[in-house]
């Protein structure tokens, strides 16, 4: 095979480059629409859960899309494993698509289906172009492909290495039909490989005009520099942060077997222009199907990289060049084959997400240019529902229902997070209408509504989460599972003093004969009044029956919040408790402000409030009080710390916690039980909540989640 | 004077900026100007236009007005209004559970309207300021499922109650959307005789089944909501506006131009106000429709570049390409419209470096401060500046000369911000910022083209607005058509669309029918009969709408479509459907178009009959045709050979100055055929001509610009 490694010493003048780079992200841009156009699957239009790009022969990540950011990291190493692989035999041709799935080849778990292509230029093999979407099944023990009980790779599902599907331009029909053979929904699945090949084909068309106007030699020059420029920018803005390391920890509750607590530690240290992610004492590998590979630590701690350093940047290989990933192998984020992969996603490469959030806006958050980028974590968990059965006109049903993306956004130093955000690692979500889910589906929604109390508490406030609720309709019964976690963990946690936003929460309503659920349970406190059997499921509740007249409810995590809640505006509290995101119980409660429902403050009871629970936090009436004027001779360590110059951690009423950065060790610090922080906080009874306030203001100065009898982390470390 | 001469047409647009004009006599001869829009009250804009033309007509406006057959109007109003958030306070009285329905917006309204490569940003991703905030929002008890079945009853006792309550919160104007409403409207006409019991009979209210009758509760729900929280605004503007225009001795037709490109009376506009939201960029699409079917191109991509955005219509066979939904203020409407891609780039764009690279645009200068050029305080490089630099705008002549420039200005800025940090020539500088802003130009139409599977040397590419004539040889060449089409009214191009339409009404319905999966010969499975009921009510409704504005059946036009896609698709395809019966051969032609035209639009192979087919919804698009005049032919102001100046102008291609031929436009002539680099000037716009370009005009004053082969 014959590749161009670009014509490095060719000049590009500003200008071309700026045309061609435009005409690049306009051919990714036109690969997702035709993707997302030909589409079978809500997953695809709606959740946007696959991505799309243009890479350089190596498998360099030139320009992705703005879908599930997850895949753009892993896209890169599906091409650079079948280059590696497949190059010699059958070999990489004019013509040829190839599709993977295979975990330990590239891809994240086995439902993301990559198709790439690679494109030639007169005869040259200069580029790739590449698809990757979850598809609804592919096979394995389970519908839906999340094999819970899984205890190897070789039981999840169809396991595709990088396979010559197209051949020379054709559909080859041996493999077509292979493929539609092992999976349950051979129309969906059909219709999305479909999908990918038009959207690869137009794009590699597209690429070919492009080389034939500006010559190949440009256009790859340009690929190149185009990722060096994003790569400078980053280092650039690396350097303008202190040196130091920050670190988090974050837990996941059940591998599919047994509800097992897995935990997460993560290590990040910046130095000069470089960032080192160490997940050193993270967990060993699970015997269930929550582990992720290292495609998947890479495509997880990616996605927390873009929005927050490489916030305004555009986002390709050269975002990832700075940074260096260390896992202990054999561990649930680098798993060794064959361990089971299947909910990676949604399992260990989610809550690598979670820690690697936490701890760059702990560093973001340090520097005055990037503090705006830092955020508290968007919805820290996510759920899988999957349906099927038979459709009312007796034909067969299956659907994935990804209006679990609706949880809470993580706030921010300066605004409060987004209610119903979508995910982290989707810049632009979407849900399907009720209408649809019901038009497709023997399906009926009882509500789907935001719940208050629900988002993290905080000087700026966590996004609210939707709930919602349903019922089979016209069937006797839908088969269904259910998997998902932080039911018993709020992943979802503060930075700086805000709360953990809520925890995810499944339930049944069993039937009640003769008693339809329609009109009766409306909202999410209506469950309380069912007159039937209610069944609190957990993270992972697998398979079951629900039968005509059950309800099953589930509600998401709420965003994290910033900064003490008693710090918030009370005219921000009182308008949210005029729209209904803040209960008058949790106002006074969590905020210190004594509203009614009209948003009518009471002044003076909310001062006296506000220094009961300071007094109540270090068991002393404050002497202190903590104000934003700049102290001479600190830098920032937090928004609410500052380091003096001699090394002290001073909190800002000018307390001094002394030298060393393990000032909580100095600060005040309690447990409190979950329901402290909010009506829907839970915790894994391997797990406590602490507290760390200032014993001379009352200012909360953090929170953490941990593991009982576990040191207090240090969180932030400066050099 | 011809008596019939004394008929007058006319057509205004009052855009962001300025407010055009275009008269219209019965000849075919126009008189087009501009006069400043007027936001706090639109109409004054208006009468200042009015006294305008009527002044270059040598009468009065009363004069003017008298003789005038037809008042086409096109509107920003309800655009503005919910921009500004300055619409009536709305009521939302829906379905029990599902109240945050229009809060959650389905996730879709913090990243609406978010260029691509914002989405970066996720700091700046943030909800819109709610059209109607949670405390006007009412749940009531009542649930009907997708077969139109009733599950749970309308509690009349809540119904009355929540009326009350949102009185009391303070709703002026009510909306009704409950789920499936369009499968069983009757809860949703119940509430509404609740409510003008309660709030009398002048009370706006809005139902979802019959605004918006399709499947999707978030967009209509926003589309009932807006057409309440809008309807009132636009309803008082435009009885201000006939009233003013009546008192003044306009005695013929008024109208304002829709969405889809049709005219609606003032009273229909009124109760439908949402359908105005694309009103103003509808009417060029409209103006190039109408221009396009006299000179016979059959498919035309419309571009209308103005200060701030570009704005690209298509029309393929003669009709505009409509979408079904619509985003607009970050919200999604669900209603018919001609579909209109806007992005931000026009004269205004900014131009700068940033990390050693040259970039230009989204930001724009806009109207205020402008260009450096204008001298209004604008401090930064816009595309007008490098324009200017090069040498495509005179500054002497500009606007007619009634805004000087100044080049110095211009040249110094651009030296300073863009040539010096890139080590290149100010003229250098200028090119690549041109280049730059017709490559992105190009982009766009190339997406919107090629990415649907039509190429683009199959249409005849229209350039109108303020910068557009300016750029369309750079943009056009990009995209590799034949021919360029500058229009006569290119400087009030959607005024003239104003004028030009057609009485248009449209309705249509959701309703899932289906094929059964891995059937060979899917249309066996579709009831042509049930289908061409469907049909035949639609019409029914549209066909009393056109008469009851007048329009004698014989002058109808109905043009069906559906909308189809493969089964578990969310994206459909629009069908058009001929005419003729609705019987079991038009079930088959209709599954065959569908299936061609996917395949036109994904590629050879992508069609996939064995997942079933479904078809969604049903529409009826009915024209009421009006009569207006053809253009007259174009008699030049001059009839000797016209003395030709030069000046020099600077390539952006070959990057070298040329002498380029200056020409003003009133004195071309049929049958020349000037070769470019030129520059044809007119008082209000000019039109720049490529080294390989030729430019002629047609006998009715349009420019035509073709490429050299």
């Amino acid at each position: 095979m014959q590749t161009n490694a670009a014509g490095s010493s060719v000049e590009i003048d500003p200008i071309t480059f700026e045309v061609v780079r435009h005409r690049l992200s306009a051919i990714t841009e036109e690969q997702a629409i035709t993707l997302q156009a030909v589409s079978g699957s809500p997953v695809v239009t709606d959740a946007t859960d696959f991505n799309v790009g243009t890479y350089l022969a190596d498998g360099s990540i030139v320009t992705m899309g703005p879908q599930v950011l997850f895949h753009s990291g892993s896209m890169a190493s599906v091409v650079r494993n079948i280059v590696k692989d497949f190059s010699e035999n059958p070999g990489i041709r004019e013509g040829d698509m190839f599709v993977l799935n295979d975990p330990y080849r590239g891809a994240l778990h086995q439902p993301d289906v990559s198709v790439v292509a690679p494109v030639f230029h007169e005869g040259v093999h200069v580029a790739w172009v590449g698809c990757c979407a979850h598809q609804l099944d592919i096979g394995g023990m389970n519908f839906g492909s999340w094999s819970i009980k899984a205890r190897d790779i070789q039981q999840e599902a169809m396991l595709l290495p990088g396979v010559k599907l197209v051949e020379g331009g054709l559909i080859r029909e041996d493999l077509w039909q292979m493929i539609m053979g092992m999976t349950r929904l051979p129309m969906a699945v059909g219709l999305d490989l479909k999908a990918m090949i038009a959207a690869n084909t137009v794009a590699g068309r597209r690429l070919v005009e492009l080389c034939d106007r500006y010559g190949v030699d440009r256009v790859l020059r340009v690929m190149e520099m185009e990722i060096d420029h994003s790569e400078e920018q980053l280092r650039d803005r690396l350097r303008t942060l202190p040196d130091g390391t920050f670190r988090a920890i974050d837990y996941l509750e059940h591998d599919g077997h047994e509800n097992r607590l897995y935990e997460y530690h993560l290590a990040l240290t910046k130095s000069g222009d470089e960032l080192i992610f160490d997940f050193a004492g993270t967990s060993p590998q699970a015997p269930g199907f929550i582990n992720a590979t290292y495609s998947g630590l890479v495509g997880g701690v990616f996605t927390a990289v873009l929005p927050i350093l490489g916030s305004g940047l555009r986002w390709n290989e050269g975002l990832l060049r700075p940074l260096t990933i260390r896992a202990p192998k054999g561990s649930v984020v680098n798993a060794n084959w064959p361990a089971p992969v299947s909910s990676a996603t949604i399992g260990s490469i989610w809550v690598v997400t979670n820690v690697s959030v936490a701890a760059l806006s702990r560093l973001a958050v340090v520097s005055a240019e990037s503090a705006s980028d830092a955020t508290a974590v968007t919805k820290g968990s996510m759920t899988a529902l999957v349906l099927s059965g038979s459709n009312r006109d007796g034909q067969p049903y299956g659907n994935f229902f990804l209006d679990s993306t609706a949880g809470g956004g993580g706030a921010y130093h300066d605004h409060d997070g987004l209610n119903a955000s979508g995910d982290f690692c989707v810049p632009r979500p979407a849900i399907t209408n009720v209408e649809s889910h019901e038009a497709t589906g023997p399906v009926l929604y009882l509500y789907r509504a935001l719940i208050a109390d629900s988002g993290g508490p905080g000087r700026q406030r966590g996004g609210a989460t939707v709930g919602l609720a349903f019922t089979p309709h016209d069937v006797d019964s839908l088969e269904t599972m259910i998997v998902g976690h932080g039911v018993e963990v709020p992943n979802s946690v503060g930075l700086f003093g805000g709360y953990e936003g809520s925890c995810n929460r499944n339930e049944v309503l069993k039937r009640v004969d003769g008693l339809s659920p329609v009109g009766r349970v409306t909202t999410f406190a209506e469950h309380d009044g069912w007159q039937g059997e209610r069944v609190s499921l957990g993270a992972k509740p697998g398979f079951f029956t629900l039968n005509r007249g059950d309800v099953l409810a589930y509600s998401f995590q709420g965003g994290g919040g910033f900064g003490d809640p008693i710090d918030r505006d009370p005219k921000d509290v009182a308008a949210d408790v005029v729209d209904g995101y803040v209960s008058v119980g949790h106002a006074e409660d969590v905020y210190g402000v004594v509203v009614d429902r009209s948003g009518a403050i009471d002044a003076s009871a909310t001062t006296a409030r506000r220094s009961a629970i300071r007094a109540a936090r270090i068991g002393r009436v404050p002497a202190a009080t903590a104000s934003d004027e700049p102290v001479p001779g600190t830098r920032t360590l937090t928004p609410s710390l500052l380091l003096s110059d001699d090394g002290d951690v001073v909190c800002r009423c000018r307390h001094s916690f002394g030298p060393g950065f393990d000032w909580t060790a100095r600060a005040v610090r309690r447990t409190v039980e979950p329901e402290a922080h909010g009506p829907y906080v839970r915790l894994h009874a391997e797990l406590e909540l602490r507290e760390f306030v200032c014993p001379s203001c009352g200012t909360l100065l953090g929170c953490e989640v941990a593991r009982i009898g576990a040191p207090d982390l240090t969180t932030v470390e400066l050099r | 004077m011809d008596p019939a001469s004394e008929q007058l047409y006319v057509g205004v647009d009052t855009g962001g900026t300025f407010t055009d004009l275009v008269v219209m006599d019965a000849a075919g001869r126009i008189h087009t100007n501009k006069a400043p829009t007027t936001p706090h009250a639109l109409e004054e804009g208006v009468f200042t236009a009015l006294e305008l033309v009527a002044a270059d007509r040598g009468e009065t406006v009363e004069e003017m007005l008298g003789k005038v057959e037809s008042f086409g109007h096109g509107t920003t109003q309800a655009t503005n209004a919910l921009i500004e958030r300055n619409g009536t306070a709305t009521g939302l009285i829906t379905t029990q559970g599902f109240g945050d329905t229009l809060i959650i917006q389905r996730l879709m309204g913090f990243t609406a309207g978010m260029p691509t490569e914002t989405l970066s940003q996720f700091k700046s991703r943030s909800y819109p300021l709610p059209i109607t905030p949670r405390q006007l929002i009412a749940e009531v008890p009542e649930r009907v499922d997708q077969a139109g079945n009733v599950l749970v009853p309308l509690d009349e006792p809540a119904v009355r109650a929540a009326v009350e309550q949102l009185g009391h919160n303070g709703a002026k104007s009510f909306a009704v959307c409950f789920l499936w409403s369009f499968r069983h409207p009757e809860h949703e006409r119940r509430v509404r005789e609740i409510i003008r019991d309660i709030a009398g009979d002048g009370a706006y209210i809005s139902l979802s089944s019959e605004v918006s009758p399709v499947l999707g509760e978030y967009e209509r729900t926003a589309t009932t909501v807006l057409n309440s929280y809008l309807g009132p605004t636009v309803a008082k503007y435009l009885e201000r506006l006939e009233s003013s225009l009546q008192a003044r001795g306009l005695r013929g037709r008024f109208s304002v131009l829709n969405s889809i490109g049709g005219v609606m009376s003032a009273r229909d506009a009124a109760s439908r106000a949402v359908l105005l939201l694309a009103s103003g960029p509808t009417g060029g699409v409209i103006g190039s429709r109408y221009l396009a079917s006299e000179l016979g191109h059959a498919n035309v991509i419309t571009t209308d570049m103005g200060g701030t955005s570009f704005d690209v219509g298509l029309i393929v066979d003669g009709r505009p390409v409509i979408s079904g939904v619509t985003e607009v203020g970050k919200y999604h409407v669900s209603a018919p419209m001609v579909d209109i891609t806007a992005i931000g780039a026009g004269g205004g764009s900014i131009a700068q470096v940033a990390g050693g690279k040259l970039l230009v645009g989204p930001e724009s200068a806009g109207a205020f401060p402008g260009p450096v050029a204008y001298r209004r305080g604008g401090t930064r490089v816009t595309v007008t500046d490098a324009d200017l630099v090069l040498g495509i705008i005179d500054p002497t002549t500009f606007l007619g000369g009634r805004m000087s420039l100044d080049p110095e200005a211009a040249e110094a800025a651009i030296r300073e911000q863009i040539a010096e940090p890139l080590g290149l020539s100010t003229f250098e500088a200028a090119a690549g910022i041109r280049r730059i802003v017709d490559a992105k130009m190009a982009d766009t139409l190339r997406e919107l083209t090629v990415g649907r599977g039509m190429d683009p040397r199959d249409f005849v590419l229209y350039a109108y607005g303020g910068a557009g004539p300016m750029h369309c040889a750079g943009f056009g060449a990009e995209l590799g058509v034949r021919q360029i089409l500058v229009p006569a009214t290119s400087m009030a191009h959607s005024a003239y669309g104003a004028l030009a339409s057609d009485i248009h009404h449209s309705a249509e319905i959701s309703q899932l029918v289906r094929t059964t999966p891995g059937n060979a010969e899917p249309w066996l499975d579709l009831d042509s009969a049930h289908i061409a009921a469907v049909f035949a009510e639609l019409e029914r409704g549209c066909r009393s709408k056109l008469s009851e504005n007048g329009v004698p059946d014989d002058q109808m036009v109905i043009q069906r479509s559906a909308d189809v896609r493969y089964r578990s698709q969310t994206h459909e395809l629009i069908i058009p459907i001929g005419d003729g019966p609705f019987d079991d051969a038009a079930t088959q032609t209709l599954i065959g178009d569908f299936e061609e035209t996917y395949e036109q639009t994904y590629g050879r192979g992508a069609a996939f009959r064995e997942a079933g087919i479904e078809l969604t919804t049903f529409r009826v698009e009915a024209v009421g045709h009006t009569p207006s005049p053809a253009f007259a032919v174009h008699a030049p102001e001059y009839h000797a050979e016209v003395e030709r100046a030069t000046r020099p102008v600077y390539d952006v291609v070959s990057g070298g100055w040329l002498k380029a031929t200056i020409v003003p436009w009133p004195a071309l002539r049929t049958g020349d055929r000037i070769p470019g680099p030129a520059v044809v000037e007119h008082p209000t716009t000019t039109v720049y001509v490529d080294a390989n370009q030729w430019v002629s005009i047609d006998a009715v004053g349009n420019l035509l610009i073709t490429l050299a082969m």
